[in-house]
């Protein structure tokens, strides 16, 4: 028992917080436009080289670097909105070349970083109070890095929720991500709600890219591992919700850690996909999604 | 009858051109069984040499420090007045960072009519080598994949890397040497993993050891909390470890320092740049690399001045690299052709290939040796060692403290 806490729950907490903070930043952007942005695990990336040019070489006081590291974020996100996914859905509101115009954005924005940082991993030194190593408490190894990635998920998620519901902009975002047309008609302006979903989006994905940087190290290769975990986790909790994010990537946390201690780790995208398969199949509005009737 | 088949000169003429293609035929059946140099056909024009590897996309920068080795070699050979008077130039071919595209890098190649080619570099290589040697275009190529070394399937191609034998036999005997027999393998789940970590299972059965773990991790782990625990309680002394450059070697080291494991770990793929002074000196001096013995110095032994020299000339050119690639055997391929069309008098791929198969050659990095026409592994164990990855230095890039006694 001791052993499953220990190698499984606890290491699963923070890394599934992690999964699960890159889940909520998909759906911040799927809300409002019903787009996916395929690039956002290159925005967590560059969230982690940024950790290492500002935090670690330039040696900028923490509270700096996450606001510069948010802006330039969300400040990417707005752009890509603006330059790849607001001209192809002008195009084709229904279409699907988005796929393609976040695709290409995603590996531009690896060329651009391979260009600036080269290839060989860095080590980010960890943030204070958030070390990764073990001490052992009564048998329990307690790992500050870990709890505190689970803390800053659920108050991540308890401030979107608070946004969404108690502020007239995020009521707004949520009626836009119900029904785009019934929004613009109510005087939504709509291509701002997608804008400010691509800023925050952005943002997170940047913010998480940092916070996940101590553990992944700064490196350009981990975009696809936290572009299919972070799509993953949001598809498992449930497209457009918050709550259902973190809990998928708490799920993903709990097979990644457990496929790794009592089977093999080369079998955790198997195990992962395994699961989404099954839970789609069961329940296609994934953990917490809901379902929803249309009139035809 | 056409009139193209039809002979119009006299009997005399006839019969004096019969004579004239006798003898030519005699001689030619001469230059078959002996091995007369005066027959060779000297290069009557610049000798093109082919490099494919990635000169555009994301990995062209990565791999531009590979490719200066070989410039700087075409450089001074040049300089000195070329090979039998005539010049080396380089053709490039892009695969543009895409290993789909190299194959048609290499009909492209075939179409600038070289006869030699450089790379690709790493598990590419052998997709280029069916069409280089149906067009007899001799292969300097740098992976381990052990079909590059093959003759009776790939007769123009030569292998410049050691190969995971090689290598698994290097690191198990050594690790035996020191008393740590209950080894653990772990790779990545990637065809690389999958093809090479095997050779170190089967070297160890074949001197009767078992692995105490043998596991493939998922590439992009981060966490090697799990998977270290197991090597632990697995009883391991030891771990060889397989991945193919990712950011994983790194993770398992900082892994180990965040729960204090401090194991002896070497293998392909282990990084310390940027670990130092981050990661415990226990777990980085008890991480081993494998390297060109040339690159790695003992208390006794220093870096060969040849090997030094054209580590300052590269880093003078700011053509080293950051890791210092530029020292890798690319230079010395250049300078092996070279050897070898003196040696066959002639840049005919054929006669280039079989001089190869007969002839060693000293070169910086390594001495290239046991080169046969069954063989055409260009490295033997001999040329290759562990390296303790803690002795890094920024400032002596890319010389290593060799593993105590080899």
């Amino acid at each position: 028992m001791q052993d499953l806490i220990n190698d499984v729950v606890i290491p699963a907490l923070g890394i599934g917080a992690l999964y699960g903070l890159v889940g909520i930043s998909f759906n911040l952007i799927f809300a409002p436009g019903g787009t996916f942005n395929f690039a956002q695990g290159q925005i967590v990336m560059l969230g982690g080289l940024l950790a290492l040019s500002l935090y670690e070489n330039a040696a900028l006081p923490l509270v700096a670097v996450v606001v510069i590291v948010a802006l330039i974020g969300g400040g990417i996100g707005l752009a890509e909105e603006a330059a790849a996914v607001w001209p192809a859905l002008r195009r084709d509101p229904n279409g699907q070349l988005w796929v393609l115009s976040t695709l290409a954005v995603f590996t531009m924005i690896q060329g651009v970083a391979i260009v600036y940082w080269g290839t060989t991993p860095a080590v980010v030194e960890a943030f204070p109070g958030l070390s990764l190593q073990r001490h052992d408490i009564h048998g329990v190894e307690f790992v500050p890095y870990y709890a505190g990635m689970f803390v800053i998920a659920i108050v991540v998620m308890i401030a979107l929720e608070l946004f969404f519901r108690r502020t007239n902009l995020g009521r707004a975002v949520a009626a836009t991500s119900q029904d785009r047309q019934a929004a613009s008609f109510r005087g939504i302006n709509v291509r701002r709600i997608m804008m400010l979903g691509f800023f925050l989006g952005g943002a997170l994905g940047a913010l998480s890219g940092l916070l996940a940087a101590p553990l992944t190290l700064a490196t350009i290769t981990i975009g696809l591992t936290f572009t299919f975990r972070g799509f993953m986790s949001a598809a498992i909790g449930g497209m457009g919700t918050n709550v259902g994010a973190l809990a998928g990537g708490l799920v993903l946390g709990l097979i990644e850690e457990a496929t790794q201690k009592y089977w093999e780790g080369g079998y955790v995208n198997f195990v992962m996909l395994a699961v989404l398969l099954t839970l789609l199949l069961i329940r296609p509005q994934g953990l917490f999604g809901q379902a929803v009737a249309r009139r035809i | 009858m056409s009139d193209t088949l039809r002979w119009r000169g006299s009997r005399r003429q006839l019969l004096t051109g019969g004579v004239a293609a006798g003898a030519g035929l005699a001689g030619l059946a001469l230059v078959g069984c002996g091995d007369d140099d005066s027959t060779a056909a000297k290069p009557t024009a610049d000798i093109s040499i082919g490099f494919i590897s990635s000169f555009t996309g994301p990995l062209a920068t990565v791999y531009a420090p590979f490719v200066n080795g070989a410039k700087l070699a075409i450089e001074e050979i040049n300089a000195a007045g070329g090979v039998l008077g005539v010049k080396f130039n380089l053709a490039q071919a892009d695969d543009q960072s895409n290993p789909a595209n190299v194959p048609a890098a290499a009909l492209g190649l075939v179409d600038k009519k070289v006869s030699f080619c450089l790379g690709p570099i790493g598990s590419n290589a052998i997709s280029a080598s069916p069409t280089l040697n149906t067009n007899k275009i001799v292969q300097f190529g740098y992976s381990d994949n052990p079909k590059l070394s093959d003759p009776k399937t790939l007769p123009y191609s030569f292998r410049y890397v050691w190969s995971p034998e090689q290598s698994s036999q290097l690191i198990v005997d050594w690790y035996k040497k020191q008393g740590w027999t209950k080894i653990a393998i772990l790779a990545e789940n990637t065809v690389y993993g999958q093809t090479d970590a095997p050779s170190t299972e089967a070297y160890m059965k074949k001197i009767g050891l078992t692995p105490t773990v043998f596991e493939y991790f998922q590439p992009g782990t981060a966490d090697f909390t799990p998977l270290l625990k197991k090597v632990q309680d697995a009883g391991s002394q030891a771990i060889v470890w397989w991945t193919q450059g990712g950011p994983e070697g790194a993770s398992v080291l900082t892994s180990m320092n965040s729960i204090n494991l401090k194991m002896p770990i070497g293998g392909i793929g282990l990084y310390v740049f940027g670990l130092i002074g981050k990661v415990s000196p226990d777990i980085l001096n008890q991480a081993y690399g494998f390297q060109w013995k040339r690159v790695t110095y003992t208390d006794s032994e220093k870096i060969p001045e040849k090997m030094i020299a054209l580590r300052d000339k590269l880093q003078k050119l700011d053509q080293l690299g950051p890791t210092g690639s530029g020292l890798s055997p690319f230079y010395d391929m250049v300078y092996h052709l070279k050897a070898a069309i003196e040696g066959a008098k002639s840049a005919d791929s054929q006669a280039v290939v079989k001089w190869m198969e007969g002839h060693s050659y000293e070169g910086v990095t390594a001495s290239y040796k046991g080169i046969t026409d069954k063989d055409h592994t260009v490295t033997d164990v001999s040329q290759i060692t562990l390296s303790v990855l803690g002795s890094f230095d920024d400032k002596n890039i890319p010389f290593y403290k060799r593993a105590p006694g080899l």
